[in-house]
């Protein structure tokens, strides 16, 4: 039994997602095909959530074309579909003259690449926009366009903002197998999954670091996937939220970044480094390297309060460090979306866009839908809800009322919007993405008990079958008591 | 000191929900809260518990080993049964409990208009509330240590547990949370964990423990692992998780004395379970929300003598203020918070202290092996209860009180170790004779001193 | 002549928080077994003596543990043997003690299981537990 779409789009995280939302705009039947159980568990995931503003990438690289585009959208973006966004504005901080003389290279790169309102700034207007930015800082360039996000968030958004416009969306079904008839025919490729095979006649691949396998299935362009390892730290939150700081890039990476994250918390982001494809495992060096980095751009932050570390692959096309968006010159009517490495969060918006963009060109029927909503309503945020609005809350159920996170303030039924929202949570860390049931200091050690107790309820099965993350990540056994 | 001011509490509007006015709001209904609340009734004042969980009786709820009660009962009690007499002693008097909810702050964070009231809002399934009274005592315990702020590499798979969580399933849950288990850290949590465990058919590999020694008490030791034969392996630590879903091992490697991991010593133990015993930090958010001054030694408020805070009308006690093997001096803490903060609140704010002089004020500061001191401020001359807890073990060391560089004390020589909280009594005339030398500061030493 | 073998064990007494620490001089026959315990030394008070012993013969613990719960409002219901058992008994008793259900209320003190694997201890609840 294979079911018939427009589009599929292979992949759910925030490009595939962002993608999705752009598209579900016009007449089309579209699915979103996922290998994990949720959104966002692949690349999106080991990810610091800045939206960098774009004076990085070399001008005329497709990334210099959509990164500085992509965060200008973030504004719009942000208001529609109601996830948190903020326009801090950001500094590289500089060193010595040979520092300065890089500030002015991204400097220049930037003005090519449309990025607004650069400028190379003193010790004094240093201090004044970040004042816990290092006092070793001679110069740093100024970028106000520079803010962050939660990409969990901002993939959940617009995930759930395609699905209320018709999008499918299917789970834990990994492709794998591609077949591929006649260039006219309507259901032009045929995915096998595990679940059941999907049939479109244009397929969209947006796999992050499965990009490679899905354009090999398809008999697309061959390439290669390179694994570049990031480790992240989160700290805890702090009083004042940091202004994203950078240190002068590299030619690899943009270096140790240190800043702040929309719920409060502060990031330092993040190694790079070339490791086995899959390896998420956090490195005692790198986490050393982090906490170091931090240091020279924060000599005040307290990096004993890590509330996580964690790591992830940056998919990056061997050979080129660039993304590469645009029709399969050897099997048209695919669409690549491949390599999207870093900054590919910031580049997001943009990438969806460029994506409609091409496809128009390559003669895609692309009309408007009258029912077309844009809006997407965010969930309530009990923690974030003035006092009245709580007590509103709490009159309409109790269950706003009954705390189960204590360090995120996060009630029961926070967490139970989150499991019946569509898409909506499907195990522990699907709820703690969605609502921070589980983010805070403790790390869910008082609250995931409860987590557990409420995702077997709601998904009417027994705690011993209740996932942390994917298949196999069961948390507990059956009982140990009442039982022979 | 930065002022961290929750997003739950910030706006002004506060004339619909309801008040309630008391002479001392104990927040926390563990061990601390009801042994403080039960002492300021006593005291004649009008109480109230806030607690956020369901029943009165907190972590001991789930401790139902036994170990407790032998000082304050002089019998052996398990946790369970402790925390009961106490909540039958609270059933018993006319303290207002508000069980299920959750204190979301305390005062504003603006100057109130009645600077001498404190304001303390919960939430609960039937709404929002706020409890004034003019003392409030922090009594909210204490939080795990975390596989991040120790930073073991590896992956993130399902699996892993702080001890905790793991009691907290097996002994309230009726859920078994894994089969093979290998425990890091020794301290009681992990050593009791290590026994129910294995009671409960989970296999336990070993204890592993970064320090030279093992940091629980002796006894938890002797009945916990030696009773089950389960190894303990000091001077060793886990340097990675091993599984993509699950845990599937650790590895585990000795440390060198600066407690670096030696390369050339990793071990790979198989494991579908990793229970994490590494720590206790005091749950202070909500203090430091309300302007509590924090020490950084020990992650509680620094307190005077009677237990108040640097806010006036604020006092602590228990695991939120400084981190206790034993629930009992819990209890004895607790009912000097309780009763200091009732005379407090009927003293109408005066001076809680009979012999408080306006001229004694003295911080302590601890030095030697000792980790912290506690109060760190004085500011009565009267007998004064210390207490510390050392940084490693040592068989003979002895206390040492200065003041201005001078020797004003010297307790007798003895063993201490870093698993006991110690308590000492610092003599009336002691204090006397550090403010005679006109010391702002008297300093808590605790040396070693080489057998005769 | 005798095969019977003196030796010197070093335990903690668990009898109060002072855990002194015990020297012990025993004698062993050749199967292991205690003929005597010649000295105890190390024990603050005459406790530590008594504890020295007892435990050389046959350690005795109280056993502490969960009983399923009917009706109530904890699932769990936290019980311990009302005074020490031999420890040799604790497995047995667990597997004995791992189908048990009792049905809410129940109140501390109340008897779970009557004389224990035929201990003569009862097994009792350590906690009060109300209806749901």
């Amino acid at each position: 039994m294979a079911e018939t779409f427009d589009i599929a789009i292979v992949g759910a995280g925030i490009t595939g997602c962002a993608i999705a939302r752009q598209l579900a705009r016009y007449d089309l039947s579209i699915c979103v095909v996922e290998a994990a159980n949720d959104i966002a568990l692949g690349a999106s995931k080991a990810n610091g959530g800045l939206v960098h503003a774009g004076y990085d990438p070399a001008p005329g690289t497709v990334k210099a074309q959509v990164n500085a585009r992509g965060c200008e959208l973030y504004g719009t973006w942000a208001q529609e579909l109601g996830f948190l966004f903020r326009r801090t504005g950001s500094m590289v901080l500089g060193f010595n003259d040979e520092d300065r003389a890089h500030l002015e290279q991204l400097r220049s790169n930037g003005l090519v690449n449309g990025v607004p309102e650069l400028s190379i700034v003193g010790p004094d207007r240093i201090h004044e926009l970040e004042p816990r930015a290092s006092a070793d800082a001679t110069c740093a360039l100024w970028c106000p366009s520079t803010g962050f996000v939660d990409p969990f968030e901002v993939a959940i958004a617009a995930l759930e903002n395609a699905v209320a416009n018709g999008v499918t969306f299917m789970r834990s079904a990994p492709v794998e197998a591609i077949e591929v008839a006649g260039s006219g025919d309507d259901a032009r490729f045929t995915l096998a999954t595990p679940a059941s095979n999907v049939r479109c006649r244009y397929l969209i691949n947006a796999a992050g670091n499965g990009a490679a396998d899905i354009s090999h299935m398809a008999g697309a362009e061959e390439f290669q996937m390179v694994w570049r390892q990031g480790n992240i730290v989160v700290l805890e939150k702090e009083p004042r939220t940091l202004m994203p700081l950078y240190p002068v890039p590299t030619p690899v990476s943009k270096g140790v970044i240190v800043t702040g994250t929309v719920h409060g918390n502060t990031v330092i982001t993040a190694t790079a480094a070339v490791r086995e494809p899959g390896d998420t495992q956090t490195y005692a060096a790198d986490v050393n390297a982090l906490l170091t980095g931090a240091h020279k751009l924060v000599p005040d932050l307290d990096t004993r309060r890590v509330v996580r570390a964690f790591a992830g692959g940056r998919p990056v096309i061997q050979g080129t460090n660039d993304f590469f968006i645009g029709q399969s010159a050897v099997v048209p009517g695919l669409f690549q979306a491949a390599g999207i490495q870093s900054p590919g969060v910031a580049s997001a918006p943009a990438i969806a866009e460029r994506m409609e963009l091409v496809m128009r060109e390559a003669g895609v029927a692309l009309r408007e839908r009258a029912d077309w909503n844009p809006i997407r309503h965010a969930p309530d945020d009990f923690d974030r809800t003035p006092l009245a609005r709580k007590e509103e809350l709490i009159e309409s159920d109790p269950a706003w009322g009954q705390i189960v996170c204590r360090c995120e303030t996060v009630p029961e039924a926070e967490i139970v919007a989150a499991i019946r929202r569509r898409p909506g949570a499907v195990s522990v860390e699907g709820v703690k993405r969605r609502c921070r049931a589980g983010m805070g200091r403790c790390q869910s050690g008082f609250c995931q008990s409860r987590v557990v107790a409420i995702l077997a309820r709601e998904l009417g099965c027994d705690p011993s079958e209740v996932l942390l993350e994917d298949t196999g990540s069961w948390l507990v056994e059956g009982p140990l008591k009442g039982v022979r | 000191m930065a002022k961290f001011k929750s997003s739950a509490i910030d706006c002004g509007v506060v004339e619909a929900v309801q008040t309630q006015a008391f002479d001392v709001v104990v927040i926390g209904g563990g061990p601390a809260g009801m042994a403080a609340a039960l002492a300021a009734h006593k005291a004649g004042a009008r109480v109230a518990i806030v607690e956020r969980e369901q029943h009165l009786g907190g972590i001991l709820r789930q401790c139902i080993h036994p170990g407790f009660g032998l000082s304050h009962f002089k019998q052996e009690l398990t946790g369970p049964e402790y925390a009961q007499r106490f909540i039958d002693q609270v059933h018993a008097t006319d303290i207002a409990l508000f069980l299920n909810s959750m204190v979301i702050g305390i005062d504003s964070g603006e100057p109130a208009e009645d600077t001498a009231v404190h304001t303390v809002t919960l939430m609960s399934p039937t709404g929002m509330l706020q409890l004034t009274g003019r003392a409030v005592v922090l009594a909210m315990g204490c939080r795990e240590r975390t596989r991040s702020e120790i930073k073991i590499p590896g992956s993130r798979p399902a699996g892993m547990f702080t001890a905790g969580l793991a009691q907290r399933y097996i002994n309230i849950e009726n859920l078994k949370p894994g089969s093979r288990a290998v425990i890091l850290g020794s301290g009681d949590i992990g050593l009791i964990m290590a026994r129910r465990c294995t009671l409960e058919g989970i296999s336990v590999e070993g204890v592993y423990e970064l320090m030279p020694y093992a940091n629980g008490l002796r006894r938890n030791v002797k009945n916990c692992l030696d009773d089950f034969g389960i190894p303990l392996h000091l001077s060793t630590t886990v340097t990675r998780v091993i599984g993509h879903d699950r845990v599937e091992a650790v590895e585990v490697s000795q440390v060198d004395e600066r407690l670096a991991s030696i390369a050339g010593t990793e071990r790979i133990v198989p494991c579908d379970t990793l229970l994490l015993s590494v720590g206790l930090i005091p749950e202070n958010e909500l203090s430091v929300a309300a302007g509590v001054e924090l020490d950084p030694r020990t992650r509680g408020a620094v307190v005077d003598q009677s237990l108040q805070t640097g806010v006036p009308g604020i006092f602590a006690c228990g695991n939120v203020l400084h981190v206790h093997d034993l629930a009992d001096n819990v209890t004895t803490e607790s009912e000097r918070a309780g009763a200091a903060a009732a005379a407090y609140a009927l003293g109408g704010g005066a001076e809680t202290n009979a012999v408080a002089d306006t001229s004694c004020e003295l911080t302590v500061s601890p030095a030697g092996i000792a980790g912290y001191a506690l109060p760190g401020r004085i500011t009565a001359v009267a007998l004064t209860k210390l207490n510390f807890r050392v940084r490693r073990p040592v068989d003979t060391a002895r206390v040492r009180i200065l003041a201005n560089g001078e020797e004003v004390f010297a307790g007798k020589v003895r063993a201490f170790k870093p698993s006991v909280m110690e308590s000492f009594p610092l003599p009336a005339k002691v204090i006397q004779r550090a403010l005679d030398l006109g010391a702002s500061e008297i300093v808590l030493s605790v040396d070693p001193v080489e057998e005769a | 002549m005798s095969t019977n073998v003196t030796e010197t064990l070093q335990f903690n007494c668990t009898t109060c928080p002072s855990e002194c620490l015990l020297t012990v001089e025993v004698e062993h026959d050749a199967n292991g077994t205690v003929v005597e315990v010649r000295s105890v030394t190390g024990n603050n008070c005459p406790r530590g003596d008594t504890f020295a012993h007892q435990e050389l013969t046959c350690p005795m613990r109280v056993l502490t543990t969960t009983v399923a719960v009917s009706g109530g409002d904890e699932a769990l219901l936290p019980v311990r043997t009302a005074e020490a058992i031999p420890l040799e008994l604790h497995a047995q008793a667990m597997n004995l003690i791992r189908g048990l259900v009792v049905n809410a209320p129940i109140r501390m003190g109340d008897v779970v299981l009557e004389d224990l694997l035929d201990t003569n201890i009862d097994l009792v609840a350590s906690m009060d537990i109300d209806p749901a």
